[in-house]
């Protein structure tokens, strides 16, 4: 009967079958199929023998699942009904539960959505794995430079010299140009110059045109959609003329989509980075000048560093003739999808982007959040017990298992946090608005849909109804029947009350850490506010100048403009606060082996730049008319630089930029021509006449809207072409500290919430107490107890807790102050006014919330309360 | 003593029959050949678990077999109790059958 050849019934089917068979003796009916089946198998083939066996395991399938599951559905239908009725019988609880949870849930959500999108910058790309950006370091002895711009002829070089380099691009900046088209004029800032390679390493899908070719020609553009909508409308965009600078004409030969929200490139317009007349003659074959962002695309099985590693031969082989004798020029990989996370020091990005410190921050406190959440829903499930401690008993014995009583409770509490979940969910869709204005991103309902999220919405679920329910469910079904049903409450025990008590210190701990970290940012960011610059900031208007026919006239522009009867004074330079644009290494006399030259940052100025900016003169003088020499050779250093080189008198001392060696003629006092976050630096000035970019203009404080037109109709007899463009001064600091006002504001928002969750949670544990002291209340007001002395005695605990918490903050805050305070150079101290400001501000608020149920109790009538029962 | 049904009587006469191998699928062939009728495994299992409830039947297992999947197989035994069920049957057979002439039978067919 046996054939030589064994046959195995299918794996699927043998496992239901298992299932499917009665009790723990069913090996042996398995072996007696599996027997069958190859006697089956062996006389009438494998086909019958498996449809045989497949019968069988179907006809078993609809009783036995019948019969496994129907007591399962009443004890689940019973569950169920009880859960409603204990959500409906503590309606007050029920709704603090949820809200709690909810809320939590929701700030988590909330802070999944910003770290989700943080972490998706620049991974729509298709090769965004394989992507890097070839970033330098100049390491010399004035200091370390970190660049992201290096020299074009890189690219060709580096794709010539290793195979591994599938494709490189390069992208160039074109400033804010001008471009009409017809009549039309329009300013853009987003223009870039790119190469056809471009879409070969980034993703973004032409609409029309060919991305393999649309680049490829000189003098041709590619416009984003919402461009090509602003000006040609319905109009097809192909072939069309966009005149770029009144010089050039350029051709459209593709519509691009818009860059996502989480691309590190930003464009509007990609110009080939061929076409003739944009830049110097010759300027893709310098090595001396850095002047494109370069990307590479390795091929899928190098690694970067492996060719990093090769880079230093590279330098010392193609730019060694461009470097200074001691400089270290290091060029490094920075991955694609790092860019937005790492922004390392790069002065246009560093301060707009996220950076990775504020994700962390975020993440953890949205898991504190949901923390305290949880840990409210655990304090007030404990603290109800009692209530439950009945039903529980009666289950018992009726003959309920301690498992299945585990599976209620926290059966109950997966059902308590999925109403949670949808109220949070609600909460947020309500609240994407406010979010997006704080954290400056453009979330819809549909970023709610994302897989991600949903996956972290049923995390969030899982987590919220286990961690949550597992307490409160172990503890309840531990109950002893007969001390439950007898009445006698277990719960009382030190060891439990002790941990509620824990409970409750930690949530407030974590409100008053929240708290100062709160009062610390926003002292902070006052005092970055109202910091002495060192410099008149107020009412001063600058304008930006771009065309060289200007600057020819610039005389007879200033006098127009002084004629304006709310302009006090104007003067021109090449960079102003904020915006110095420049820094060259500077020499001097009596430079030395140790001390051979610096980085200066320094402004080119005319005669008023002083009295514009108001800066306070220590020694010496400044530029001045009398002196003709000024003109042409004089320096202003500040007092950073003239410690840092080291004179005692730096008057008429030989100071050298750009080769022009000239006396120093005066010293200013420091000021903060930087952010807050940096140390001042040594600067200096010069004269010149041309170079000059900015005019900076005093102007009254009266009727500034006036002044404005006035200006801006003189600004545009001298530029027609050119949309009149200015910002204030005191503007450009809003956007210095963006980050962390963002940062603050968001903080702001978190405290409250965790000062409410915390005050959630106090509030049902002294509901508890209450309840389980009502009696000993009235025995004590029937023997002339007080109401106030029944608040004391009811509050003192909860007061203790509130103070312990404090203990345990204060450390921690102070030492999570400190460490945000170090990214500025220029910081408030963190003083004890704000821990005792922000204790006390916990301390009232739990008192608050104590007293509403304690008030209440202590004035009840003892007729009523000891009638209890 | 009440009376077996007619399936549990093939089942019980089966495992006398097979001594040693007595289990599932030797009775299920047995019983399935000499009646000419298909049986299926669920309906061998029945009677057995039925007959061994009513203590006509005991079981052990034997050792395990590559060809069942290593799994063991249940070889069932008649108990005293059981030998003394088909006896009786045998009897009470014999007397319902006496008197009835087997040609007398065929004729009327």
């Amino acid at each position: 009967m046996s054939t030589p050849r064994h046959h195995k019934p299918s794996p699927l089917a043998e496992t239901l079958l298992g299932w499917l068979l009665p009790d723990a003796e069913w090996q042996t009916p398995l072996g007696d199929f599996e027997e069958y089946y190859n006697e089956v198998a062996a006389t009438q083939g494998a086909r019958r023998a498996r449809r045989w066996y497949w019968g069988q395991v179907l006809r078993l399938l609809p009783d036995r699942l019948y019969e496994k599951t129907y007591w399962g559905m009443v004890m689940l239908t019973n569950y169920l009904k009880i859960a409603l009725r204990t959500l409906r019988k503590h309606k007050g609880y029920s709704m603090m539960n949820i809200t709690g949870l909810a809320v939590g849930m929701a700030c988590c959500l909330m802070i999944l959505l910003y770290v989700g999108d943080e972490l998706s910058y620049d991974r729509f790309h298709e090769h965004a794995d394989r992507v890097y950006r070839v970033n330098a370091t100049s390491v010399n002895p004035e200091g370390d430079f970190y660049r992201t711009s290096i020299p074009p002829p890189i690219a060709p070089a580096l794709q010539a010299e290793y195979p591994e380099v599938e494709a490189v691009t390069r992208v160039g900046s074109m400033g804010r140009s001008l471009l009409r088209v017809g009549g039309q004029v329009y300013q853009e800032d987003r223009l870039y110059l790119a190469e056809a390679s471009f879409f070969d390493l980034f993703t973004f899908p032409l609409r029309r045109g060919d991305p393999a070719t649309a680049l490829g020609v000189p003098g041709a553009v590619i416009l984003t959609e919402t461009k090509a909508r602003t000006y040609f409308g319905d109009a097809d965009p192909l072939g069309q003329i966009i005149n770029y600078e009144n010089s050039i004409d350029l051709t459209v030969a593709g519509v691009v989509d818009d860059p996502p929200p989480n691309s590190h490139l930003q464009f509007d317009f990609l110009v080939t980075l061929e076409t003739p007349g944009i830049e110097d003659e010759g300027w893709l074959d310098n090595w001396h000048r850095s002047a494109t962002t370069i990307y590479v695309l390795l091929r899928p099985n190098a690694t970067p560093d492996a060719l990093e590693a090769k880079l230093p031969r590279f330098v010392d082989a193609y730019l060694k003739d461009t470097l200074d004798e001691q400089e270290v020029y290091t060029l490094s990989l920075h991955a694609l999808t790092a860019i937005h996370l790492y922004p390392h020091r790069v002065p246009e990005q560093v301060w707009a982007a996220g950076t990775l410190k504020y994700v962390y921050i975020f993440s953890i406190t949205g898991l504190l959040m949901l923390f305290i959440a949880c840990i409210n829903y655990v304090n007030l499930a404990t603290a109800r017990a009692m209530g439950r401690a009945h039903e529980v008993g009666m289950r018992k014995v009726l003959g309920s298992h301690r498992s299945q009583l585990i599976g209620q409770f926290i059966g109950e509490s997966v059902l308590l946090a999925g109403a949670a979940l949808l109220a949070a969910v609600l909460l947020v869709a309500l609240c994407l608005p406010a979010l997006n204005m704080l954290s400056g991103k453009t979330f819809s309902t549909a970023h709610l849909g994302e897989p991600v999220i949903l996956l972290g919405l049923l995390g969030m679920w899982a987590f919220v109804g286990l961690a949550a329910g597992s307490y409160p469910a172990f503890y309840l079904s531990a109950f002893r029947p007969a001390v439950a049903i007898r009445g006698g409450f277990a719960g009382g025990s030190r060891g439990r009350a002790a941990l509620r008590n824990s409970l409750v210190v930690v949530q407030f701990a974590a409100a008053i850490l929240l708290i100062v970290g709160t009062m610390v940012m926003s002292e902070q960011l006052a005092f970055m506010r109202h910091k002495d610059l060192g410099y008149n900031q107020e009412h001063l208007l600058v304008v930006p100048i771009r065309d060289r026919e200007v600057w020819q006239s610039a005389g007879a522009l200033k006098d127009e403009l002084l004629k304006i009867s709310g302009v006090q004074a104007v003067s021109y330079s090449s960079g102003v606060p904020n915006a110095v644009r420049w820094n060259s290494t500077a020499h001097w006399e009596g430079a030395n082996e140790d001390n051979p030259g610096l980085q200066f940052n320094h402004i080119m100025v005319d005669f008023d730049f002083m009295d514009v900016y108001g800066f306070d003169l220590v020694a010496g003088r400044g530029f001045s008319s009398d002196f003709p020499g000024d003109v042409t050779a004089a320096y202003i250093l500040n007092e950073t630089a003239v410690r840092a080189i080291g004179w005692d008198d730096p008057i008429s001392k030989k100071f050298t930029l750009w080769d022009n060696e000239a006396p120093v003629i005066g010293v200013v006092k420091d000021f903060h021509f930087e952010s807050l976050h940096q140390p001042i630096g040594p600067i200096a000035f010069h004269f010149g006449h041309q170079g000059y970019r900015m005019a900076s203009l005093n102007i009254a404080p009266e009727h500034v809207a006036e002044t404005l037109d006035a200006i801006k109709a003189t600004m545009h007899r001298f530029a027609p072409n050119r949309p009149f463009d200015y910002y204030f001064l005191d503007d450009t600091f809003d956007r210095l500290y963006r980050t962390e006002e963002r940062f603050s504001r968001i903080s702001a928002y978190f405290t409250a919430l965790a000062l409410f969750l915390a005050c959630l949670g106090l509030l049902g544990l002294t509901a508890f107490v209450v309840e389980r002291r009502t009696k000993e209340i009235g025995i004590r007001k029937v023997f002339g107890a007080s109401v106030a002395s029944i608040v004391v005695l009811l509050s003192q605990r909860f007061v203790g807790l509130v103070v312990m918490a404090f203990v345990v903050a204060t450390p921690l805050a102070y030492l999570a102050a400190n460490r945000w305070l170090e990214d500025f150079a220029f910081r408030v101290d963190v003083s004890w006014g704000i821990f005792v400001m922000a204790g006390l501000l916990a301390l009232a608020i739990a008192c608050l919330t104590i007293s509403y149920q304690s008030i209440r109790a202590a004035l009840a009538n003892p007729v009523k309360t000891l009638r209890h029962d | 003593m009440r009376l077996l049904t007619r399936p549990e009587e093939f089942v019980l006469l089966a495992v006398w029959k097979l001594q040693d191998n007595a289990y599932s699928l030797p009775i299920r062939k047995q019983i399935s050949e000499i009646t000419g009728h298909d049986w299926s495994l669920g309906s061998i299992y029945t009677p057995l678990e039925r007959l061994v409830k009513k203590g006509m039947l005991t079981s052990y297992l034997t050792e395990a077999r590559p060809e069942r999947g290593g799994r063991h197989k249940r070889v069932y035994q008649l108990t005293p109790q059981g030998r003394q069920a088909l006896l009786r049957i045998h009897e009470v057979e014999q007397a319902m059958w006496s008197g009835v002439a087997r040609l007398a039978l065929e004729g009327g067919a």
